[in-house]
């Protein structure tokens, strides 16, 4: 399947060497594709990748502080004043903890998980949240963190949107364009968008709530091949010509209240 | 001069540094540039001795929820985010009993981790979680490297347009950028601990404000030369501020 974005300019499609560089973190909805042919044949990063240099440290099931501590790490010393930046601003609920050895399992332990199958499921499948429950807290420490910690400190209240404000100073003047990209949940800080950065008004989890109900969903970034291209199509043209994402551009779009 | 008394409302957040004066020892204070502040202005001091950032953060937030603070002043410290804000130190003024800067500070800037696994002061009920949460989520995640510029980050864009202006504070350490030259939200260049950094060779200062009398009254003056004419505090006024290495 072919993107049609009627931006392709020589200076995109050139060698890779002169391609521009384009930096993606975040959680499955933005990690490299993974494509099972009998459910996805195309991933929104598939195009970013063919067409841009892609460095793309996108890991799925992994959480907001994750990833800042993933594009800390890579971006460390680079010089990335002619980079764009692409960050996924996942969910904070998925803790980052050193127990969990592989980052793709934070999102098992997350705390969000838990409260969206109770929300969904809560007359129905009264047994899918008791199961739940038993795996989020048959870990001791993982118990007390939560109660100690979470509940307790105003990190409920203030950790998506202190990271998100961390990300606005120590991104803004480093790289030619950053794109924050909200995923479960909206910053409630005012950011000013402007050339060099922004920050979309819309859900990325959002544009295809309604056809996963908040089950697992196994197509590539979580999206039909259609509303992957018609991604890829958004992302191309704030790359090359700083037109705001629209959640208009996706008909399956629904707002979902319990997320935001 | 002054705004005319009591009209102009200032509240106040942060840890020792900040809280209203204790004065009931005159052998070791007189002066507290929280007293004067209070004196002159209409002040809600909400700030707390041993208490952390995050602590203060919750204050900020609780405190100044549904009002309108619009044409107020808000003056925050930005303590240590190291001495955590967890349930079971039942009184927040404990938390600096349980911060992990103690060790910091007392292994010439590395991590005292033996130290403080051995201390005995954090074995009781909760030693365990406290040590299983220092390793397995503050040096383990960002938090060490990053929650103090999250804060601060945060506040930034919390407190600009609910408040007339803003202070900022570093207490202990500093921001690591630069905050908007345009805007209602100000940083001084130090911490306020290096004031007098040198002459603390006791763990704990017990004067007001852990300064002399002399410099909490440069200090008022300082503050109220901010809040009047939006001019920002200079470590230069103090004789006896030195940088911490």
């Amino acid at each position: 399947m072919e993107v049609h974005t009627g931006i392709h300019t020589a200076q995109m499609i050139t060698s890779k060497k002169n391609k521009q560089k384009v930096w993606v973190f975040g959680d499955s909805y933005f990690e490299g594709p993974i494509i099972h042919p009998k459910i996805s044949t195309y991933s929104w990063t598939k195009y970013i990748d063919t067409n841009f240099d892609l460095a793309n440290f996108a890991k799925g099931g992994s959480g907001l502080d994750w990833s800042l501590q993933q594009f800390l790490l890579h971006t460390h010393k680079q010089k990335t004043q002619n980079d764009i930046l692409i960050f996924g601003l996942g969910s904070h609920y998925r803790f980052n903890l050193k127990f969990i050895d592989d980052p793709t399992f934070q999102g098992d332990y997350s705390l969000d998980r838990y409260r969206l199958i109770a929300e969904n499921d809560r007359e129905s499948k009264i047994s899918t949240i008791k199961k739940v429950y038993k795996q989020f807290f048959s870990n001791s420490f993982l118990k007390e963190f939560v109660k100690e910690y979470i509940l307790h400190s105003s990190y409920e209240i203030t950790e998506f949107d202190k990271t998100v404000a961390y990300l606005y100073f120590k991104t803004k003047d480093k790289f030619k364009k950053v794109l924050l990209f909200p995923i479960f949940k909206l910053p409630k800080i005012e950011i000013l968008n402007d050339k060099n950065f922004y920050i979309p008004d819309f859900c990325m989890a959002n544009i295809e709530y309604n056809n996963t109900k908040g089950q697992w969903d196994s197509r590539a970034n979580h999206m039909s091949n259609e509303n992957n291209q018609l991604f890829a199509n958004s992302i191309i043209r704030w790359i090359t010509d700083n037109d705001c994402l629209s959640k208009n551009t996706f008909p399956t779009y629904t707002e979902n209240a319990l997320l935001n | 001069m002054h705004y005319s008394t009591k009209e102009q409302k200032v509240w106040i957040f942060g840890d020792s540094y900040f809280q209203s004066p204790i004065l009931d020892n005159p052998l070791v204070s007189q002066n507290s540039w929280t007293a004067f502040i209070e004196k002159f202005y209409k002040t809600k001091n909400f700030a707390q001795g041993g208490t952390g950032l995050d602590w203060s953060l919750q204050q900020l937030i609780i405190n100044t929820k549904k009002k309108d603070t619009k044409d107020d002043i808000l003056i925050f410290g930005l303590g240590s985010h190291y001495r955590f804000n967890l349930k079971f130190i039942k009184e927040p003024k404990y938390q600096a009993n349980y911060s992990l800067d103690r060790y910091k500070f007392f292994s010439k800037g590395k991590w005292g981790i033996k130290k403080y696994k051995q201390d005995s002061s954090i074995k009781n009920i909760s030693a365990n979680f406290l040590k299983q949460f220092i390793f397995e989520y503050v040096l383990h995640s960002t938090y060490d490297t990053t929650e103090f510029d999250k804060v601060v980050s945060y506040l930034y864009f919390f407190t600009k347009k609910r408040f007339k202006k803003v202070l900022l504070f570093p207490i202990f350490q500093k921001f690591s950028f630069n905050l908007p030259k345009d805007s209602n939200v100000y940083m001084p260049n130090f911490c306020m601990a290096d004031i007098e950094f040198k002459k603390i060779e006791q763990e704990v200062d017990p004067r007001a404000n852990h300064m002399s009398d002399e410099n909490n009254i440069i200090f008022y003056n300082t503050i109220n030369n901010w809040i009047q004419n939006n001019i920002l505090p200079d470590k230069s006024l103090f004789s006896t501020y030195e940088e911490r290495q």
